[in-house]
């Protein structure tokens, strides 16, 4: 109890900045920091994992092949003899880039569909939530690989795929949202100025619609990371010789028994990356959670 | 309420129809000649023709389409590219291995999670809980598809505790299917070797599976339980001078366990879809390994086929979890 | 918050209790066998079969049952690709080449009792013939066939087909199937083709008991085989279980703890500590299977000779057989593999040659850099590696190459697209021949009119001169002249680059040291001849 009533109390506290409070959350939160400082990690290693490879992912170098972790290569080779670890660093890149791309075409998408369905609501908006019905009647990746199994196998096919499964929470979330602004007072107020139908949509219901779906967003990365993965895993997502970790831990299988680390790793930098943004979203809900009690 | 089940039931089947659909118009603007496949590489032009002629493939897609839709609602969902046989047939049998994997894998869920969330709520923010915090959300963050390689690993080839590759020790003969499922089946007929072997053979898919589900579920309990906890009949119930068992079990975690259901009824249709990689790992012969070779040959049929089944048990597990609200919680039956 | 230590705990330990236990149990219930046990052999294979039916499947993964369970007139001897009889003693050719008379064994009977006679082997034939599906396409030289009496059947050929006795021999389409198993099954006049995907009947040593799908098939012996089942060097095989298990970790993993006695597809990295391990041996044998990458000659910029030959002279081939096949293959001398009647042995073997390539690409009059596309088949990962190191060593003579792997069905989508643009640049594909005859690989992939979708010239190679040499060796019944014949083609095929030919893989299979008798055949590649193999532990 004590530790709610402390954030409680330093969340009313009005001197108190948001960054304020988010240090003093973090700090009474190891688990939160961690989360934290893995993806901070993680993000400056996608921007700068050129620069900090050791070894060209890419070129092979087969006299070195399926060489055991050692000084000269921290986590071993492949079976084309490059560097392991060189080929995780390039894959955060990969892994975070298609994550962002997934994240916002779907958040494009949804708040286009769900803006639209709250907003004009009728028909449309039965018409368009039915659309997301079909879309949440089925579990992600099973219909997420229907659809790149139809594409055919590529990183781009997959991200399509997966982010054809994720806009319909997407959508539902900001036409939520919509409706629950639509009639408040500002809101009314603004029309009975004589407000167009679209200055009022993109002034006073747009903006305050972003919030949450930013929040959601944010939750989402580790999750879209993981789903992207186990498309390639199944061979419907990157294609060789690119780093991505899902695929490098489904070529690496073959070599399971003999030369453990070449799944093991990947499939490590997957976890460690995927438990930060959890780590992290986790956090932030309990914080927003808080936050939303004491306001 | 019994409105709402109804509504939502029409809308599930309507999401059904429009799923086949997109997945149809999807699969057929592809490049690329599935009775070329079927037929075989060396096959000449006029046996491809004879095959696609018997497969329906040389009419236009609207009509292949009607086609499809008229047999789907006769039960019949064509023929598969890859095995030749009615997709209905190998659904059929390759469905319960997979529905056996899937079920194992949420009582572990299940139980583990509510139980590991009990103790969690218990000693909140003590040790266990926090270990317990990191554990879930490993469960979640963890490749299942890797989980399941490095368990193998160590229960299989290192420790050797438990077998793998397949449903059952192949000098078993399967028990005689009344449900597909190995366990219920061998349990109806007496058959007890084949009993502990599909058990044996169950536990390492089932537990990889089960791992992350896990994790949602004891977060879920803890949280629900929590709330719970700080309800005005609770304290009556201690001021009472009932003991804390009693409270918890009786009172506090019959309550808490309604949200839990809706996330057990979610975590159903996520587990149904790891089910698909773990099965890869395993060599567990259910519809994930199925879909993946249909996937392999373009069987457009066969994909189909997959997608609308696990859309429907998806659809049938969450109408029973609204029902289960119904029976649990008089409130809602009331309105 | 009470900090008492509540009950619920004890649940708690019972559950562990109970999980425990039953793991323990499971793990004893896996007990050992007894005495009585059947002699049982289990193979682990990578691929399950679409269908049992030799009329319209035609795929390596039914091979093994298929061997066994069905017979042929005539098949392959032991080790070699000479024909011997089977359910045929012996045979006449017409002078012409036109007629082949065979003699039939007497008092053979089918799984399900009835006879073995002239009519069900031609029953056989013209069922497959009628289906037209699979390999149909073989037996297209057949004009008809005739029971002439209970033992003896004549099949009359359109042409003279020099190969018609190896194609006898090969598995597909050529299996006797009970008449009446087919009469009796058939359902809309569908010739029993429902039935038979699932159900064999067969004359052979073994009878199919069941095929739990995706899992296994399990054969058992038939106690009336018409060969008699003598006790020679131990007892024979009783029943037969092959498992599919796709990932060839998990293989090597069931192998290694005796649940397998046959591995199929142990990767090549893992054949060196495998074959070390105590009481595990590899067969290793060379093989027939060609892998080769074929380039699109009616392409820009692969039309230009130069370009293909520069691409040739450019691939690491030392480091492809060294490093990539760890010395599990052969490299390929010209388009057929070496070791099939007709292999003209006179051909170069390539090896890199760097500063040629650079000289070619320059005289080329091509301007690089260029990007080329190379396709390879999912789950071929030999094929990836050689693609990958491929785009290392083009990269040096301004070459980017994409890779891409697709399904195989998408891959012939794309090569016998009526889009040309379509087609990749390269493709990487393997073949192995269905009857031990050069024929089988020039014909179907060098043959002007055997481009895609009509068969496998997925390169839209043609050469005016080739063709004739193949159509006149087709015809010649000289084997002498026909050999010429095809190591003329063979060379200007060579010549006209229209591939890199890459290796022909050995056959590997990890087995346990108590399983003996095993004879590998090059054409029966993923079979067994498990009516003479025994298990002696």
């Amino acid at each position: 109890m004590t530790t709610i009533t402390a954030d409680l109390s330093s969340a009313l506290a009005p001197r108190r900045t948001f960054l304020n409070n988010l240090v003093h959350f973090l700090k009474r939160n190891p688990l939160a920091l961690a989360g934290l400082v893995i993806v901070v990690v993680t993000l400056l290693v996608a921007v700068f994992s050129p620069l900090l490879v050791p070894y060209d992912p890419i070129q092979p170098d087969l006299n070195v092949k399926l060489n055991a972790p050692s000084a000269a290569h921290v986590l071993g080779t492949d079976d084309m003899g490059r560097d392991i670890f060189s080929r995780i660093l390039l894959g955060t890149r990969v892994s975070l880039t298609s994550a962002l791309i997934i994240i916002s075409v779907s958040m494009v998408f949804g708040l286009f569909i769900g803006l639209i369905a709250g907003f004009i609501g009728g028909w449309l908006d039965d018409l368009l939530m039915r659309l997301t019905d079909i879309f949440l009647a089925f579990p992600a990746l099973i219909l997420a690989m229907a659809i790149s199994a139809t594409l055919g196998p590529s990183l781009q096919n997959a991200m399509i795929a997966v982010a054809s499964v994720w806009w319909p929470w997407y959508a539902r979330l900001v036409r939520g949202q919509v409706i629950s602004i639509r009639n408040r007072e500002y809101v009314e107020a603004a029309r009975s100025v004589g407000a167009t139908p679209l200055r009022v949509l993109m002034r006073h219901i747009f903006p305050n619609t972003l919030g949450p779906l930013l929040v959601q967003a944010t939750l989402d990365v580790g999750n879209t990371i993981l789903l992207t993965a186990s498309l390639s895993f199944i061979g419907l997502g990157a294609q060789p010789p690119t780093p991505e970790w899902g695929s490098m831990v489904s070529v690496g299988r073959l070599y399971l028994l003999g030369y453990w680390w070449v799944p093991t790793m990947p499939g490590f930098a997957i976890l460690l990356t995927v438990l930060g943004f959890n780590l992290l979203g986790d956090a932030l809900r309990d914080f927003a959670d808080v936050r939303e009690r004491a306001l | 309420m019994l409105n709402n089940l109804f509504r939502r039931f029409s809308l599930s089947i309507i999401a059904l129809i429009g799923i086949t659909l997109i997945v149809f118009v999807l699969s057929h603007v592809v490049p690329g000649d599935p009775a070329r496949l079927a037929a075989g590489p060396q096959a000449r032009q006029e046996q491809v023709e004879s095959v696609r002629k018997e497969y329906g493939l040389d009419k236009p897609l609207p009509q292949q389409y009607l086609i499809y839709m008229k047999n789907l609602f006769t039960g019949d969902l064509g023929k598969s590219l890859q095995s030749r046989r009615p997709v209905t047939d190998d659904l059929r049998d390759y469905f319960p291995a997979t529905l056996e994997l899937t079920l194992f894998a949420t009582v572990i869920a299940v139980i583990g999670g509510v139980f590991s969330g009990l103790v969690s709520a218990v000693r909140k923010n003590q040790w266990i809980d926090h270990l317990n915090r990191v554990v879930s959300l490993a469960g979640v963050s963890i490749p299942v598809f890797w989980l399941g390689l490095v368990l193998v690993l160590i229960f299989y080839r290192s420790l050797g505790w438990l077998p793998f590759g397949g449903r059952l020790d192949p000098a078993l003969s399967p028990p005689a299917q009344i449900t597909g499922l190995y366990i219920l089946d061998s349990l109806l007929t007496a058959n007890w070797p084949v009993l502990w072997s599909s058990l044996a053979y169950l536990i390492l898919p089932a537990v990889t599976l089960a791992f992350g589900s896990l994790g949602v579920v004891s977060r879920m309990t803890r949280a629900s339980l929590l709330d719970v906890l700080q309800e005005d009949y609770i304290r009556t119930a201690r001021g009472k001078g009932l003991r804390e068992r009693v409270v918890l079990m009786r009172h506090a975690l019959k309550n808490a366990l309604i949200p839990v259901i809706t996330i057990i009824g979610l975590q159903f249709g996520s587990l149904l879809g790891g089910a698909f990689l773990v099965e890869v790992i395993f060599s567990w012969p259910g519809i994930g390994t199925y879909a993946m070779k249909a996937i392999m040959f373009l069987d457009y049929n066969g994909i189909i086929g997959v997608t609308l089944l696990t859309g429907i048990i998806f659809m049938i597990t969450n109408l029973l979890v609204d029902l289960t609200y119904i029976v649990i919680d008089p409130r809602i039956r009331a309105q | 918050m009470n900090r008492r230590k509540t009950p619920q705990y004890k649940w708690g330990i019972l559950l562990a209790v109970v999980l425990i236990a039953s793991m323990i149990l499971s793990a004893c219930a896996k007990a050992t066998p007894s005495a009585a046990t059947p002699v049982t052999l289990t193979i682990a294979e990578a691929l399950q079969p679409s269908s049992l039916d030799i009329a319209t499947e035609y795929e390596a993964a039914a091979m093994a049952v298929n061997r066994v369970v069905y017979e042929r007139l005539v098949r392959y001897k032991g080790n070699t690709t000479e024909i011997e009889p089977e359910l045929a003693t012996s045979w006449d050719i017409s002078p012409d080449g036109k007629e082949y008379t065979f003699h039939l064994r007497e008092g053979v009977k089918f799984h399900d009792g009835t006879p073995f006679n002239a009519a069900a082997v031609k029953a056989s034939f013209e069922r497959v013939l009628s289906i037209n599906q699979g390999p149909a396409w073989m037996f297209s030289s057949i004009d008809k066939i005739e029971a002439v009496n209970d033992t003896t059947v004549k099949f009359t050929l359109k042409e003279p087909f020099s190969a018609f006795l190896p194609v006898l021999a090969n598995i597909w389409g050529t299996g006797i199937i009970s008449p009446t198993a087919v009469t009796q099954n058939t359902v809309d006049n569908d010739s029993a083709k429902t039935y038979m995907q699932d159900h064999m009947v067969g004359t052979g040593p073994y009878k199919l008991v069941e095929w739990v799908h995706g899992d296994h098939i399990t054969l058992e012996r038939n106690m009336d085989y018409w060969g008699g089942w003598p006790e020679k060097d131990g007892k024979p095989i009783d029943k037969v279980v092959i498992k599919f298990v796709t990932e060839p970790a998990t293989q090597r993993l069931m192998l290694e703890k005796g649940d397998v006695d046959i591995a199929m597809n142990i990767s090549v990295d893992d054949l060196a500590a495998v074959s070390k391990t105590a009481g595990l041996t590899l067969v290793e044998q060379p093989s027939l299977m060609g892998t080769y990458i074929r380039f699109n000659v009616t392409k820009a910029p692969l039309d230009n000779v130069k370009v293909r030959e520069a691409i040739r002279y450019a691939l690491d081939y030392k480091s492809v057989i060294d490093k990539i096949m760890l010395g599990h293959a052969v490299e390929m001398q010209g388009p057929a593999a070496i070791g099939l009647p007709g292999h003209n042995d006179n051909l170069p073997i390539f090896q890199q040659d760097m500063a040629k390539a650079k000289a070619l690409m320059a005289e080329s009059g091509v301007k690089t850099p260029i990007t080329l596309e190379y396709v390879y088949e999912t789950g071929q990962e030999d094929r990836r590696m050689v693609g990958e190191l491929l785009q290392s060593n083009l990269k040096e003579i301004g070459i980017d190459l994409q890779i891409h792997t697709l399904p195989w069905e998408s891959i012939w989508g794309r090569v016998s697209a009526e889009d040309k643009s379509q087609t990749p640049d390269l493709t990487a594909n393997g073949w192995w021949p269905d009857y031990a005859d050069v024929q089988d690989y020039l014909y179907p992939m060098y043959h002007s009119s055997q481009w895609p979708p009509t068969s496998l010239n997925i390169g839209f190679y043609g050469n005016p001169e080739v063709d004739k040499l193949l159509d006149q060796a087709l015809a010649e019944q000289n084997d002498a002249a026909r050999n010429t014949l095809y190591e003329k083609a063979q060379e200007l095929i060579v010549n006209d680059v229209a591939s890199i030919d890459l290796y022909q893989k050995t056959m590997t299979i990890m087995m346990h040291d108590w399983v003996k008798g095993f004879v590998y055949n090059p054409i029966y590649t993923e079979a067994f001849n498990i009516y003479d193999m025994r298990i002696l532990r």
